[in-house]
C-alpha cells in the first residue's frame, strides 16, 4: 500500500532521508522509529504530498505521490506531529469544514461528521470550541479529521506525543479499532512501548537511512541479540549461579535484584535443561522467565543517537 | 584604579542594568534578524525616494530656464527637501513604531514566555520598558541616519534651524506615544494587525476629522486650531512650518502633552501586563474546566463552582447581555453549518457568526462618521464641501487597502502561525482555489467599504459638475476609468497581501510588507504622475491625467495578477 524506492530529500548541504526503501502492506500498523532529526517527519511529509523527494519515488496505493497528488490527498489521511486548530470553531464545524474540504455533499455531512465523533468519543464535545479542548482531546479531534473522508491510509505522525498515560491508552485502542476497519497506518513515535502493542511492522531510520525493517520479533536475530531468561530460586542462589555458570550452553550468569539472569550462547535456547539441572542439585526453582526484548533495547542498539 | 572606576561608571549607566534583560534580549535578537537591515536600507531608499521626488517638483518647473535661474531656486530645493525629510521621519518613525510594538506583549502571551518571565524577578516595569525602549532605539537609529542629510540640505538655506529642531522634537514625542500607544494595545489584542488597525484608525478620526469636522463647524478657525495643536501631533508640524513666535509656546506644551499622555500609557501597561499574563494562564485552564463545569455537572455542583472557583466570571452591566455573551456564544449548542466554498465559508466565519466584533464596530463607526459628517455640514453650512468629501475619500481608501493587506496577508500567513496550512494542503482542494478562496472571503469582509468609497468618489464628481469645475459629459468617461483604476489599485494590494502570505512565516512580517508596499505605491503614484507630467508637455492637464490613469491601471492590474499567480505557485515552498 505505501511504497518508497530510493527515496532521497536533500535541504542544502544536510540529506534528511538517504536512499530509502520501505514497503507497507495493506492493513498493516507500520511504526516508524528513530531518534529526533532521523528523516522520519520529512519522510511522511513526502508521502502525504506536503514536499516534493529530491530523488527516488513514494508510491501511495500504487500512485506516485509527486504526479499524482489530488489523487493521493483522497486515500490519504494526514496527522502533522504538531496538529494546528481553527480556534474560532466548534468540534462539529471544524470537521465539516474539512468534510467540505473533501468535497464531501453537504448531505451527508452531517451523519459522517456524527459517525467519526461517536468512533473518536467525542459526541459531548461537538458544542465546543476547539481551542478549549484538552491536548488529548484536540489529538483526538485530530484522528476524527483524518477519517471524515474514510482514506484507506493514515499517516500518523507522533499521534501520542504530549498526552497523559490515559489518553495515550485511548489512542491506542482507537488506532486498534481502525486496524480492525482495515485502514494501513503508518505512525511515528517516541514512546516506542505503545507501537510494540500495536505495530505488525516497525522501521528503524537513522541519518535518513532505514537500520531496520521488519516485525519485532524478526529483530532478535537480526541483531545477534542472544535470549536471556530469568530464574528465581527459593534459596541457595549462589549455589544455582555456580551450577548454571558450569553449563557449556550459558555464556553468562548474573546475580540480580531478586533473579539470575542467564544468557544463553548464539542460537541456544534450553529452559528445560536449567530447570532439570537445578532439580537434580536439589534447588527448588520458584520460576523461570524467558526476559523480553523491548522495542527500546533494540532501538537503542541500532541506533546512535546522533542528530544531525 | 582608573579603569575600575571607569567600568563602575559603565557599568552604572549600563542600559541593560536600567531596563532589565528584555531589554538588552531585545537589542541581542534584533541584531540577528535581517528584516531589520533590510528595513534600514528600505528607510534610507524611501527617503531618497521621497528627496528626489520634491528636488522635481522644484526644479522640474524650470528644467528649460536657465543655470542662473535654476541656481536662484537652491534655496526652494532646501526648504522643500527639509520639509519632505522632517515630515518623511515623522510618519515613517510613527508607522514603525506602532508596527514593532504592535506585537510586543502579544507575542510573549501567545508563545507563553510572559508567564515564565512573570515567575522571574523581573519587574513588570523592567518588561515593559525593556520592549518599549529596544524597539524605540531601532527607530531612532533611523532617524539618526537622516540627520546628516538635513545637516547637508540646510546649507542650501531657505528654513531656520528651529524648524528643524521642533520638527525633531515633535516626531521624537510622537514616536513614543505611538510606540506606547501600540504597547498598551497589544497587551489586550492577541493579532497585532489589530492593535495597528485600531490605531491607524483612531489617528484618521481623533487625529484628522474630528479637527477637521470642528473647523468646518466653527466660524473662528485659528481659535479651533490653536486648541488642537496642543494634542494633535500633525497639526503641531503644520504650525512649526508657520514659525510664528506663539506657535513655539504651544508646541513646546503639545510636546509636554504627549509625553505624558505617553507616561499615562506606560503606567497603565506596567499594571495590565501582570494581569494579562496570568489572565492568559486562567482563559487557558478555564476554557477547558469551564467546559466541563457546564456540560458535566448539577446545577447545585455549579453553584458551588461559581462560589468557590478561582475562575469567576463576574457579571458585568447588564446581565442579559452578559448571558448572551458568555453563555450565548461559548457554550451554546448552535452550530453554524457550512455553506458553499469551505475555506470563504471559514475565512468568514469569525467576521460573520463570532468574534469579528471588532471589525464590525470599526466599519460601522466609518459608515456612520462618514454620513453623519457630510449630513451635518449640509446643514450647519447649508453646502457640501468638496474639501470634505475628498479628505473623506482619502482617508477611507487608506482604511481600506490596510484592511484589505491586512485580511490577506494575514489570513494566509496566519495559517502557518497556526500550523493549520499542512492540514489544509493535504485535502483535495487545489492550491489555487485556497488562495483564490481567501481573496473573495477578504473582499467579501471589505465589500461595504469598498461601495462606500465607490459611492464618495463618484458623488465627488457630480459635485465638481454642480460647481462647474468639470463638464457632465466628462463625467461619462471618468467614473468606468476611475473605477478601473480602484479595482486595479485592490488587485494590486490583494496580489502583494496573497504573495508576502505565502512567503513570510508569520502574519506580522507579511502584514508589514503589504503596507510597506502600499506606502511605496502611494509615493510611486505621485511619480508617475510627475513623469507624465514631464513627457506630456503639449497636451492638456486632463489628458495627462488620464493617460497616467491608464498606465497605472494597467501596471497594478499586471503587478496584482502576477503577485497572485506567484503565490499560486509558492504556496507549497515555505510551508513549515
Amino acid at each position: 500500500m505505501i511504497e518508497t524506492k530510493h527515496l532521497t530529500k536533500v535541504f542544502g548541504n544536510l540529506t534528511a532521508v538517504d536512499d530509502l526503501n520501505l514497503f507497507i502492506k495493506q492493513g498493516d500498523i507500520f511504526g516508524f522509529i528513530g531518534p529526533n532529526g532521523a528523516g522520519k517527519t520529512t519522510t511522511m511529509r513526502i508521502l502525504v504530498t506536503l514536499m516534493e523527494p529530491t530523488r527516488g519515488h513514494a508510491l501511495i496505493d500504487g500512485l506516485d505521490v509527486t504526479r499524482n497528488g489530488q489523487k493521493v490527498r483522497r486515500i490519504i489521511g494526514y496527522m502533522p506531529d504538531f496538529m494546528g486548530v481553527y480556534d474560532d470553531l466548534k468540534v462539529f464545524e471544524y470537521l465539516e469544514f474539512f468534510a467540505a474540504a473533501f468535497g464531501i455533499e453537504r448531505s451527508k455531512r452531517k451523519s459522517i461528521v456524527e459517525g467519526v465523533l461517536e468512533l473518536t468519543d467525542l459526541q459531548s464535545k461537538k458544542s465546543a470550541t476547539v481551542d478549549s479542548l484538552s491536548r488529548g482531546m484536540q489529538q483526538r479531534l485530530g484522528l476524527a479529521r483524518v477519517l471524515i473522508h474514510d482514506p484507506k491510509v493514515l499517516i500518523l505522525d507522533e499521534p501520542a506525543s504530549g498526552l497523559d498515560p490515559r489518553a495515550r491508552i485511548e489512542i491506542r485502542e482507537l488506532l486498534k479499532e481502525l486496524k480492525r476497519m482495515g485502514k494501513t497506518i503508518m505512525i511515528s513515535s517516541h514512546i516506542l512501548s505503545e507501537l510494540e502493542e500495536i505495530c505488525d511492522h516497525v522501521g528503524i531510520i537513522e541519518h535518513g537511512q532505514l537500520v531496520y525493517s521488519g516485525t519485532i520479533e524478526e529483530i532478535r536475530p537480526r541483531l545477534g541479540i542472544h535470549t536471556k531468561v530469568r530464574v528465581q530460586v527459593l534459596d541457595n542462589q549462589e549455589k544455582a549461579i555456580e551450577i548454571l555458570a558450569a553449563l557449556p550452553q550459558i555464556s553468562q550468569v548474573q546475580l540480580c535484584k531478586n533473579y539470575i539472569s542467564v544468557t544463553f550462547r548464539e542460537g541456544e535456547n534450553m529452559d528445560g535443561i536449567i530447570a532439570r539441572t537445578l532439580v537434580n542439585a536439589n534447588i527448588d526453582v520458584v520460576a523461570i522467565q524467558p526476559e523480553q526484548l523491548k522495542l527500546d533495547d533494540a532501538f537503542l542498539q541500532l541506533t546512535k543517537g546522533i542528530v544531525h | 584604579m582608573k579603569a575600575e572606576s571607569i567600568n563602575l561608571f559603565l557599568d552604572f549607566f549600563n542600559p541593560a542594568r536600567i531596563f532589565g534583560p528584555i531589554f538588552d534580549k531585545e537589542l541581542r535578537v534584533s541584531s540577528r534578524r535581517k528584516r531589520n537591515y533590510l528595513l534600514r536600507s528600505a528607510y534610507i531608499i524611501l527617503l531618497a525616494v521621497f528627496i528626489l521626488f520634491m528636488w522635481l517638483s522644484v526644479i522640474g518647473a524650470g528644467s528649460k530656464s536657465s543655470a542662473i535661474f535654476q541656481a536662484s531656486r537652491s534655496s526652494q530645493i532646501g526648504k522643500n527637501a527639509i520639509i519632505a525629510i522632517v515630515w518623511f521621519q515623522f510618519i515613517a518613525s510613527q508607522i514603525l513604531a506602532i508596527v514593532m510594538l504592535s506585537s510586543s506583549i502579544s507575542d510573549e502571551i501567545r508563545t507563553g514566555t510572559l508567564n515564565v518571565l512573570m515567575t522571574t524577578p523581573v519587574s513588570s516595569f523592567k518588561i515593559v520598558t525593556g520592549k518599549l525602549l529596544s524597539k524605540l532605539l531601532q527607530v531612532l537609529l533611523l532617524l539618526a541616519m537622516s540627520l546628516p542629510l538635513l545637516a547637508i540640505m540646510r546649507v542650501f538655506g531657505g528654513i531656520p534651524w528651529n524648524y528643524v529642531v521642533f520638527g525633531l522634537f515633535i516626531t521624537l514625542t510622537s514616536v513614543i506615544f505611538a510606540g506606547s500607544l501600540s504597547l498598551f494595545l497589544s497587551i489586550f489584542n492577541r493579532y497585532p494587525y489589530r492593535v495597528i488597525i485600531l490605531i491607524f484608525v483612531g489617528y484618521f478620526f481623533i487625529f484628522g476629522l474630528l479637527p477637521f469636522l470642528c473647523t468646518q463647524l466653527s466660524f473662528s478657525n485659528s481659535e479651533v486650531l490653536a486648541i488642537f495643536v496642543n494634542v494633535n501631533p500633525f497639526l503641531a508640524m503644520v504650525a512649526a512650518a508657520e514659525q510664528k513666535p506663539a506657535n513655539s509656546i504651544n508646541i513646546l506644551i503639545h510636546c509636554m502633552i504627549m509625553l505624558s499622555a505617553s507616561a499615562v500609557l506606560l503606567v497603565f501597561s506596567i499594571w495590565k501586563v501582570r494581569s494579562a499574563a496570568f489572565r492568559d494562564m486562567i482563559v487557558r485552564r478555564k476554557n477547558i474546566e469551564s467546559k466541563v463545569l457546564i456540560k458535566d455537572v448539577e446545577d447545585s455542583e455549579r453553584k458551588h463552582y461559581y462560589e468557590y472557583s478561582d475562575y469567576i466570571r463576574k457579571v458585568y452591566g447588564i446581565p442579559i447581555i452578559w448571558k448572551e455573551r458568555y453563555c450565548g456564544n461559548e457554550y451554546s449548542e448552535r452550530i453554524i453549518r457550512v455553506i458553499g466554498n469551505p475555506i470563504v465559508w471559514k475565512e468568514n466565519y469569525g467576521y460573520f457568526f463570532g468574534k469579528g466584533k471588532i471589525d464590525k464596530i470599526v466599519t460601522i463607526t466609518i459608515y456612520l462618521l462618514c454620513i453623519f459628517g457630510i449630513m451635518l455640514l449640509l446643514v450647519l453650512r447649508n453646502r457640501l464641501s468638496i474639501v470634505m468629501l475628498s479628505f473623506t475619500i482619502s482617508g477611507l481608501y487608506l482604511i481600506l487597502m490596510l484592511r484589505l493587506a491586512i485580511s490577506i496577508a494575514g489570513s494566509i500567513a496566519g495559517e502557518k502561525e497556526a500550523r493549520t496550512l499542512p492540514i489544509l494542503l493535504v485535502t483535495p482542494l487545489e492550491d489555487k482555489d485556497i488562495i483564490l478562496s481567501k481573496v473573495k472571503a477578504a473582499l467579501m469582509r471589505n465589500i461595504s467599504l469598498l461601495a462606500l468609497y465607490f459611492v464618495l468618489r463618484f458623488f465627488i464628481y457630480f459635485s465638481y459638475s454642480s460647481q462647474g469645475i468639470i463638464r457632465f459629459s466628462q463625467i461619462i468617461y471618468q467614473i468606468p476609468i476611475s473605477a478601473a483604476s480602484i479595482i486595479s489599485r485592490v488587485l494590486f494590494i490583494v496580489g502583494c497581501g496573497a504573495y508576502f502570505g505565502v512567503r513570510m512565516k508569520n502574519s506580522m512580517a507579511a502584514v508589514i510588507a503589504t503596507i510597506g508596499i502600499f506606502l511605496v505605491e502611494f509615493i510611486l503614484n505621485y511619480l508617475f504622475v510627475l513623469i507624465f507630467v514631464r513627457l506630456m508637455t503639449p497636451f492638456s492637464v486632463a489628458y495627462y491625467n488620464i493617460a497616467s490613469i491608464f498606465v497605472m491601471t494597467a501596471v497594478y492590474t499586471a503587478a496584482g495578477l502576477y503577485l497572485l499567480k506567484l503565490s499560486i505557485q509558492k504556496l507549497r515552498c515555505n510551508i513549515f
